[in-house]
């Protein structure tokens, strides 16, 4: 082996090492900034993907059990399935109606039964609260629950998922926690 | 990437149609499979279960009833083993199982006026199975094994994507000709009239152009719908009068027509819904509550006039139907968003009056906490 291959094969691997694209949340790390936009605590014990920088996804079992994802993004970025855009002025009904048709505008979803659907706040502001449940694809019943919100600067939603037995209400006063704890700057 | 898949797959199995498998005259015909078929129709049965266990399926009986009484009328020598099934769905999409299970999308009932241009649907479908398309095609590519093994590769376990599901089970081209020629037969022997098999793909067309979108992958494989309407125009031009069942339709369809706008309105799906309602010829297909869905989907779509125009329909259905509550509230919240608070507290107090178990009452209250008058300062 050449110093040259040799220094190649070292430089790949200390980027993979870089790479692992999963850390466990401590109380060290717990408080997650994103671009001077908000901040939010995340679960002490839970597994944060670190590859994407623009969003915030967690596990703590593992993605197929339990996740929770933050979402913040601007008003003129498209929804993926009802390509409609979001305004700083939508009520929060309306906000609810959106996202309630996104996720009826894909086949695993549509057929979801509304839990709850009522207001609530967000950093302080007037948010959305959407509890619903449907069957995936194997016909296991999965609850989801978001909160999300409007304002100048865009959307941003926290959405937990998990299967409804077991699963979802154990890690539910995790996110509530972790909702509780946005704080926009 | 998947339906590109599936899309190779479907053009890999758009040959020639295969000429020594005959198809069968009646349904003791099916009893006895060869182990290929069998295969097939195997994969099929585990489809249907997965669909069911899904919650896929609407099980009104009345429903499956009549739907099922039109197939038994296209296709009576093959009573009881043809088994049409309603999908809870809105695309516009129909499909047929190598085992005779048919699966007909409520968004499809929707879209038509009588049980004529559905008829051709189903007729086009039940041909699939009677001809054995399924397997022509799998012995095209050879091996049913294989076919079987890409169908269960692409299929059971993605139950949720049921366009592409639907599409799996596509036929060639020729097939799906084949298809067309037979179910017109069907139909005029049914006493159908045939005149409306060209209302059916003008339906599908005018649904196509709404939505702004290629034809449904569903169609991909399928002649072009022009061309089809050319060719159901041609067939049809000197044809005698048949049952066209208008009425009998409207009538057994009305709660899934309702509930089909309500689907659309919830998908923000406001084009199909401005497509059949701002007709005035189909809004008649509609009881006076049609309004307010109307007035949502120019809400909903919000171009330059449509707010007016929605206010405009919740108003008339406001007279015409005053115990309707959606409209109370949508007006009632048209009218708070412009700040006519004066106006929109009574509207809205209003619905949950009338709909006291509202779903979306806490957003109400929030609204008409804020429509309170602000105490004056000391």
């Amino acid at each position: 082996m050449t110093v040259r291959h040799a220094l190649v094969l070292g430089l790949m691997l200390i980027s993979l090492a870089a790479c692992t694209p999963w850390a466990r949340v401590d109380s060290a790390s717990r408080l997650e900034t994103k671009a001077s936009d908000y901040t939010v605590e995340l679960p002490v014990g839970w597994v944060k993907h670190t590859a994407n920088t623009s969003d915030i996804f967690i596990t703590r079992d593992g993605p197929a059990l339990n996740y929770i994802v933050v979402n913040r993004q601007p008003h003129d970025v498209k929804l993926p399935h009802t390509k409609r855009i979001t305004r700083a002025d939508m009520l929060p009904h309306e906000l609810a109606e959106l996202t309630l048709a996104e996720w009826k505008s894909t086949d695993a979803t549509a057929n979801l039964e509304v839990l709850a659907n009522t207001p609530t706040t967000l950093g302080g502001q007037p948010a959305v609260r959407l509890h619903i449940r449907y069957k995936n694809e194997r016909g296991l019943p999965i609850e989801r629950l978001l909160i999300g919100m409007v304002d100048a600067k865009g959307r941003l939603s926290l959405q937990y998922e998990a299967p409804a037995i077991v699963y979802f209400q154990r890690s539910q006063a995790d996110f509530e926690a972790m909702a509780a704890s946005v704080r926009l700057q | 990437m998947k339906r590109l898949v599936i899309g190779a797959l479907v053009a890999a199995l758009a040959l020639p149609v295969q000429a020594d498998i005959t198809p069968w005259a009646n349904a003791a015909e099916t009893r006895e499979l060869a182990s290929d078929e069998k295969s097939l129709w195997q994969e099929a049965d585990e489809f249907d279960q997965a669909l069911a266990h899904a919650g896929k399926i609407n099980p009104d009986p009345a429903l499956t009833a009549y739907l099922q009484g039109i197939m038994d009328r296209l296709y009576p020598e093959f009573k009881g083993r043809i088994h049409v099934h309603l999908l809870n769905a809105q695309h516009i999409n129909a499909f047929a199982l190598p085992n005779g299970s048919v699966y007909v999308n409520a968004g499809l009932i929707a879209r038509f006026q009588n049980e004529a241009q559905l008829a051709t649907v189903m007729a086009h479908e039940g041909a699939h199975f009677t001809h054995r398309h399924s397997l022509q095609q799998a012995e095209q590519v050879k091996n049913a094994a294989a076919f079987a093994l890409v169908i269960a590769m692409l299929g059971v376990p993605l139950v949720g994507d049921l366009v592409a599901l639907s599409s799996m089970f596509g036929y060639s081209r020729e097939h799906e000709r084949e298809a067309d020629e037979i179910g017109y037969q069907r139909l005029v022997a049914a006493g159908y009239d045939p005149r409306e098999s060209v209302h059916t793909f003008e339906h599908l067309l005018a649904d196509i152009k709404a939505e702004d979108i290629q034809e449904p992958f569903f169609f991909a494989s399928h002649p072009r719908l022009q061309e089809r309407i050319d060719n159901f125009s041609a067939l049809s031009k000197d044809a005698n009068n048949g049952e066209i069942a208008r009425e009998r339709y409207l009538d057994t369809t009305a709660a899934l027509r309702l509930a089909s706008l309500e689907a659309d309105l919830a998908a923000y799906r406001y084009k199909q819904l401005i497509l059949v309602l701002a007709d005035p010829g189909r809004r008649r297909e509609y009881p006076p509550e049609a309004a307010y869905y109307l007035g949502e989907a120019y809400r909903q779509r919000g171009e330059t006039g449509d707010l007016e125009r929605a206010e405009h329909e919740y108003r008339s259905v406001l007279e015409t139907a005053p115990q309707f509550a959606p409209p109370q509230r949508a007006l009632g919240l048209l009218l708070y968003k412009r700040g006519d608070q004066a106006l929109a507290a009574p509207l809205l107090r209003r619905y949950l009056e009338l709909a006291p178990d509202a779903p979306d009452r806490g957003y109400i209250e929030h609204y008409l906490k804020n429509l309170k008058p602000k105490e004056p300062a000391p």
